[in-house]
């Protein structure tokens, strides 16, 4: 088939490159992100708005949950605004949160989408205030833990969410709960 | 910097702790004030008093406005929203138009709020969680008091309403997201960052007061 003739540097529409992370109790797919964001810019802007934007997911790494867009390089503010509008995807709590901003994919990747702490999984049990929880994950201290305590599930289910994020240090393994009740 | 009056953590109805909060809160630029009703250290503290009657309100405001860095109230009664902006000891109104049709400011709660410095507050949380016609309305809300704000003269305060890691946003995003209702760049970072700053430091002024215009000299 016959392609188009690409466009002079001069006429071809100016873009931005939006990196961002997306931020969930779950892993979510490239086609979830995808459409998360595409149904959140056409309620916000509606057809025409988001035909002027030319808003498009590029690339999402499913591993790292991280990923661009592209948009219209008048159109930032709005793009932004549209990753941000995004609450829940699959009745869970998301967001997606804006990394930064770049006019080449290049600059994108070496400024925002290079080294990222990973996920450590636990199935540890810990105490937090006196509750019970097990651990599922910790990232840069920041530590996802699930309650066993059925009152603060309930709150978790009302908003929409798995986990309760705490720092390491405000959690206490088995071990060292068992110190603290020894007193030592 | 964004200076967040209204997240929510496990000590009330969030899902955080305070530490993680704040932790997130920092990576993101953002400076955190924590809503609980509960004092935390080394973090601003604020109450958000909820009162279905005028007798209640002015009840909780006695008994809680010494205790915080901040006071807000819950808006949506009419009734509330205009004794709430009457009264100096409150910081902002919060979403005044909660389960109402109107966005709950009208010309005497504008203009009570002009002369008494009483902040209305807009939260994004209402925004992003909204769907179909209710975010119609919520924008609308948001339109009809940034509207008025410029005819009376009142402060608008922008918070987040965070109940859980997920619904805090940076300035950048806050700032996109209060675009979409017709804040100009500067009204949005007022919104912001400088209402909630003079907010918290009104509280530190009152403080140093031995009763009300009787403060010690300094020097």
């Amino acid at each position: 088939m016959l392609r188009a003739k690409p466009l002079p540097a001069s006429l071809r529409p100016r873009k931005r490159y939006i990196a961002f992370r997306a931020e969930s109790d779950r892993r979510l797919t490239r086609r979830e992100v995808g459409s998360a964001i595409a149904a959140s810019a056409l309620s916000l802007f509606g057809e025409t708005g988001v035909s002027e934007m030319n808003l498009r997911l590029l690339e999402f790494r499913e591993d790292e949950q991280r990923g661009f867009v592209v948009c219209a390089h008048t159109q930032v503010l709005r793009a932004v605004a549209a990753m941000s509008a995004v609450s829940e995807i699959g009745g869970e709590r998301v967001h997606l949160r804006p990394l930064g901003v770049s006019g080449t994919v290049r600059a994108l990747r070496r400024k925002f989408l290079s080294g990222e702490a990973a996920l450590i999984s636990s199935e540890k049990r810990v105490k937090l205030e006196g509750k019970d929880f097990i651990l599922r994950g910790t990232i840069s201290g920041l530590c996802y833990a699930e309650p066993v305590d059925e009152v603060l599930r309930e709150r978790l289910r009302i908003l929409k969410l798995r986990f309760v994020g705490a720092l390491d240090k405000e959690l206490r393994g088995e071990e060292d709960a068992a110190d603290a009740k020894h007193g030592l | 910097m964004f200076t967040d009056l209204h997240v929510h953590s496990l000590h009330s109805s969030g899902a955080d702790t305070p530490g993680f909060l704040r932790r997130l809160a920092r990576s993101l630029g953002v400076e955190l004030c924590l809503c609980d009703g509960v004092v935390h250290e080394g973090i601003a503290s604020g109450v958000e008093v909820h009162a279905t009657t005028k007798r209640e309100l002015l009840s909780e405001l006695r008994r809680n406005w010494r205790r915080f860095d901040y006071l807000l109230v819950h808006g949506g009664n009419m009734e509330i929203n205009r004794c709430a902006v009457r009264d100096s000891r409150v910081d902002a109104l919060l979403h005044p138009y909660a389960g109402r049709r109107d966005c709950g400011v009208d010309t005497v709660v504008a203009r009570a709020a002009a002369e008494s410095g009483v902040a209305v507050g807009v939260e994004l949380e209402d925004l992003i969680l909204a769907r179909g016609m209710e975010r119609v309305r919520v924008l609308a809300h948001f339109r009809e008091i940034l509207r008025l704000s410029r005819k009376y003269g009142f402060r608008v305060l922008a918070t987040s309403g965070a109940r859980c890691r997920y619904s805090l946003r940076s300035l950048r995003e806050a700032e996109a997201l209060l675009a979409c209702c017709g804040f100009e760049r500067e009204e949005a970072l007022r919104a912001l960052t400088q209402v909630p700053r003079e907010i918290l430091e009104r509280k530190v002024r009152l403080r140093r007061e031995l009763s009300r215009g009787v403060r010690f000299a300094e020097g």
